[in-house]
């Protein structure tokens, strides 16, 4: 991005095309646009050639074709079919075997190959026929391969898609097994708490089976919790006993 | 490496070998006698040994033949060549419809757990 101190500079000019945009001229194009009707005389603007207004309008983007830094890309991406490429086509229309088809040209390009050879040996002027029947060969191996991306592409989705459906499987069962673990501790702890309590008080049993009323209630473990430290905290066991059946209301 | 590619590249250096070895022999090769009388005089400076040219033509034609066996390896393990279009549409459309069930499956357990 550095430039000379001197009067050239490193990268070309931009095109002159900027010069035609006048404040006078873009007056002229919005009048045009809006009555629709553009004057055939040309513009002049020494010392740049004549030019008409309608060039001023932005050029229509291509549909068919377009060329960039001199190459020419087709707006639509496709496969050219060997006709349109000139080349003769040596295997059958439609639906083919591609495995048969590769064989055979592959066997062909070899004794294609031999015949080179032969006639090199014999006839060394001949040589042209035999080198475009070997390039025709190669152009169709490679046309058949072009025409099996497609087909690749979609093979390599259905691999994709398959390992997805694995996963989330296994992601589901690893789920339901580990929460079926957890609730299993939680109701092994309130098991342990109630037997702890029934060797310190008699109603022991009773917040027991209370507990266990509790637990089968699955989600509400959280609140399991809660009533196991409240319970732990009070000291008499009517407290404990007024406690216990708050908690359990507000369950409930 | 993908099996497409690897079979393009194959059939590509087929191509080279071909060119390669004719170029070999025009390049390498001594002069012969036109007539069993007049034997040879001059010497080409490039020539190999008969016997090095010999053992090199045979290397150059068996690299030739297991390149093309190659290229039929390659060709039958091509994945899922077998299946045309519509198969592959269809399986595409089975597996589109397995994936949604799993992640209604998924979003299920996830839900019943809170």
């Amino acid at each position: 991005m550095t430039e000379q101190q001197s009067t050239g500079s490193a990268w070309p000019d931009p095109p002159s095309f900027y010069k035609r945009y006048t404040a006078e001229n873009v007056e002229k194009l919005k009048k045009a646009r809006k009555t629709g009707i553009y004057p055939e005389t040309p513009i002049s603007l020494p010392p740049l050639p004549d030019f008409l207004l309608k060039s001023l309008e932005p050029p229509t983007p291509p549909t068919d074709s377009y060329k960039i830094f001199d190459q020419t890309w087709q707006v639509e991406d496709r496969l050219a079919t060997l006709n349109e490429l000139g080349v003769k086509q040596l295997f059958p229309e439609g639906q083919i075997d591609r495995i048969k088809e590769l064989k055979k040209l592959n066997r062909t390009l070899i004794v294609q190959y031999l015949g080179l050879l032969d006639i090199l040996v014999n006839n060394p002027d001949e040589f042209g026929q035999r080198i475009e029947n070997i390039s025709t060969i190669f152009i169709n191996m490679h046309h058949i391969l072009n025409e099996y991306r497609p087909h690749q592409a979609r093979e390599t989705l259905k691999l994709l898609m398959e390992n997805q459906v694995a996963k989330k499987r296994q992601q589901a069962a690893e789920l339901r097994r580990k929460s079926a673990e957890t609730l299993q501790m939680l109701h092994d702890f309130g098991q342990e708490i109630g037997h702890s309590l029934t060797d310190h008080t008699g109603r022991g049993g009773e917040v027991f089976g209370k507990f266990e009323h509790i637990d089968h209630l699955g989600s509400n473990s959280e609140d399991v919790k809660m009533s196991e430290t409240c319970i732990k905290n009070e000291g008499t066991s009517d407290a404990l006993e007024l406690n216990v059946t708050s908690a359990i209301d507000s369950i409930v | 490496m993908d099996r497409l590619t690897q079979l393009q590249d194959a059939i590509d250096s087929m191509a080279r070998m071909f060119t390669n070895s004719i170029h070999y022999v025009h390049e390498r090769s001594s002069m012969a006698s036109l007539n069993n009388d007049i034997p040879v005089a001059q010497q080409k400076v490039q020539a190999d040994s008969p016997e090095v040219f010999q053992q090199n033509m045979q290397e150059l034609a068996t690299d030739l033949v297991k390149k093309a066996k190659e290229i039929d390896l390659l060709i039958e393990v091509l994945p899922g060549i077998k299946n045309t279009e519509e198969d592959q549409l269809r399986i595409l459309a089975e597996l589109e419809e397995e994936n949604r069930l799993a992640n209604q499956e998924y979003e299920d357990a996830v839900h019943e757990l809170g």
